[in-house]
C-alpha cells in the first residue's frame, strides 16, 4: 500500500520532495486516526482520501489555489516546454510538471483513476463528487494533458 | 456521436457490454474517433510508464521511519483494554491498518477483513487476529531454526513466551517478525518488511535485524530452546502445554 500511496503523492504534487512529505504526512496522520478506520471498508480509499484531504490543506495554506485555477486554456501557455523526444516526456519529472499544469480537481481525478486505476465510483467517493461530475473532469484534465504533453 | 466521456469510460473499462460495443462500432466506423482513442490510450500508457517505477522504489528514509515508529503490531505489548472501556477491536483495527501498510510495502499484499487464510500474502486476517500464512506459516510450523535452512523464509529463534506459548522469529526477504503458537495457527506478534533492496535470494549470512532481536527480547521468558528441544516441539505439534519451564 505504502508504494502506491507514494505514486499517488507524486501524482498530486509537482515535484518528488513535496509528494515525499506528503506520503509521509498522510502515514502519520492515518496512524494517528486509525481508529476512525470502519473496518470492512476500503483501507486503501480511506488512506487515498487522507492524502488528498491533507494535499488540498496544504494547497490552500499556500495560497496557490487561485493561480493554479487558470482556465485550462491559459495552463497551456503558460511555459511548458514540451520536449520533443519521447523519452523525454516519459520522464517522471516532466509528467509531473505537466501534472501540475492541471487544476486541482482535474488533477486529483486523473491521479485517482488513470495512475492509481481506482474505479469511476470509488474515485468519486473518495473525491466525494458524483461520478457525472468526476467524468468531466477525466476529459478536460486528460485533454489538457495531451496538449500539454505535446500530443504525446 | 461518441462523446469524449463515453469514449474514455470505455478506455478505463467502465462501460457495460453494450455501451462498450456501441463505441467499438463508432471506432470502426470513423478514423477520426480512432485516433483520438488512440491517442488516450497513448497517454495513459505514458502516465504508467512515468509513475509506475516509484512502485518499485526503496522507499525515502522519512517515510520508512513514519511507519517504523508506528507499525510495530506488538499485540504482546498492547494493554488490554478493560471490558468496560473500548472495544478490542479499537486494537484489532489499528493492528490491521499497520500491518497492511507494512504488507503493502512486503508486496503489495493486503490483509482483506473477513478473508480467510488464503492466497499468496504472508499475513491475513482472521477473527481479529493477525496470523502467519502462505510460506511463513509453512517455514514456522516445520522448519528448524537449528537447520540452517536456506529458502524465502528463515527461522531463527524458537523459544517461549511469558504465557509459555512457543514463538518464533523469522527472516525473509519478503518479510521478518515474530509469531507465537495459537491453536493451530501462529498469531503474529510483530511485523516488518524486509530488505527491499535486496535481490535475488535471502542472505543467509545477515546477522538478525536488531528490531526483530528487541522484539524477542521483550517477549522470551527464559532462554531459547536448543535444537532438540525445538525438534521435540516442532514433532509434537507445537502445543503450549508439554515441559513448561518451570516458573520462576
Amino acid at each position: 500500500m505504502l508504494p502506491r500511496l507514494r505514486r499517488f503523492a507524486h501524482g498530486l504534487c509537482g515535484n518528488a520532495t513535496d509528494a515525499d512529505d506528503l506520503a509521509q504526512l498522510t502515514v502519520e496522520r492515518a496512524l494517528r486516526a486509525r481508529l476512525q478506520w470502519q473496518e470492512g471498508t476500503r483501507l486503501d480509499s480511506w488512506l487515498y482520501r487522507i492524502m488528498r484531504n491533507i494535499w488540498i490543506d496544504i494547497v490552500r495554506a499556500r495560497g496557490r489555489m487561485e493561480k493554479v485555477m487558470l482556465p485550462e486554456e491559459a495552463g497551456a501557455q503558460t511555459g511548458y516546454d514540451p520536449v520533443p523526444e519521447v523519452e523525454a516526456r516519459l520522464e517522471l519529472g516532466n509528467v509531473m510538471r505537466a501534472m501540475a499544469q492541471l487544476p486541482e480537481e482535474q488533477r486529483e481525478a486523473v491521479a485517482l483513476v488513470l495512475v492509481e486505476g481506482v474505479g469511476y465510483r470509488e474515485a468519486a467517493e473518495i473525491l466525494a463528487i458524483p461520478v457525472g461530475t468526476l467524468s468531466s473532469r477525466l476529459v478536460r484534465g486528460r485533454n489538457a494533458l495531451l496538449t500539454l504533453l505535446g500530443g504525446v | 456521436m461518441i462523446e469524449d466521456k463515453t469514449l474514455l469510460a470505455y478506455l478505463d473499462g467502465e462501460l457495460d457490454k453494450r455501451s462498450a460495443a456501441m463505441v467499438e462500432a463508432a471506432v470502426a466506423a470513423d478514423p477520426e474517433l480512432a485516433r483520438k482513442l488512440e491517442r488516450h490510450r497513448r497517454l495513459r500508457d505514458v502516465l504508467h510508464a512515468s509513475f509506475d517505477p516509484l512502485l518499485e522504489q526503496p522507499l525515502p528514509p522519512g517515510l520508512a521511519a513514519a511507519v517504523s515508529r508506528n507499525k510495530v503490531v506488538n499485540i504482546d505489548t498492547f494493554r488490554r483494554p478493560p471490558k468496560t472501556g473500548r472495544p478490542a477491536t479499537n486494537w484489532t483495527q489499528w493492528s490491521a491498518i499497520a500491518a497492511t501498510l507494512v504488507a503493502g510495502v512486503v508486496g503489495g499484499y493486503m490483509i482483506k477483513p473477513d478473508a480467510k487464510p488464503s492466497g499468496s500474502g504472508p499475513i491475513v486476517e482472521r477473527d481479529g487476529h493477525i496470523i502467519a500464512a502462505s510460506d511463513v506459516a509453512q517455514a514456522l510450523d516445520t522448519q528448524l531454526a537449528s537447520a540452517g535452512t536456506t529458502g524465502p523464509v528463515r527461522v531463527v529463534l524458537t523459544f517461549r513466551n511469558q504465557q509459555g506459548e512457543f514463538c518464533r522469529s523469522f527472516e525473509g526477504k519478503a518479510a521478518s517478525g515474530v509469531a507465537c503458537r495459537l491453536g493451530r495457527d501462529w498469531r503474529i506478534a510483530g511485523f516488518y518488511p524486509g530488505d527491499q533492496t535486496q535481490h535475488g535470494d535471502y542472505r543467509t549470512a545477515a546477522a538478525g535485524d536488531p528490531r526483530i532481536m528487541a522484539l524477542v527480547e521483550d517477549m522470551i521468558e527464559g532462554a531459547p530452546l536448543d535444537s532438540s528441544e525445538e525438534r521435540n516441539a516442532r514433532d509434537s505439534g507445537w502445543k503450549a502445554g508439554l515441559s513448561l519451564p518451570a516458573p520462576g
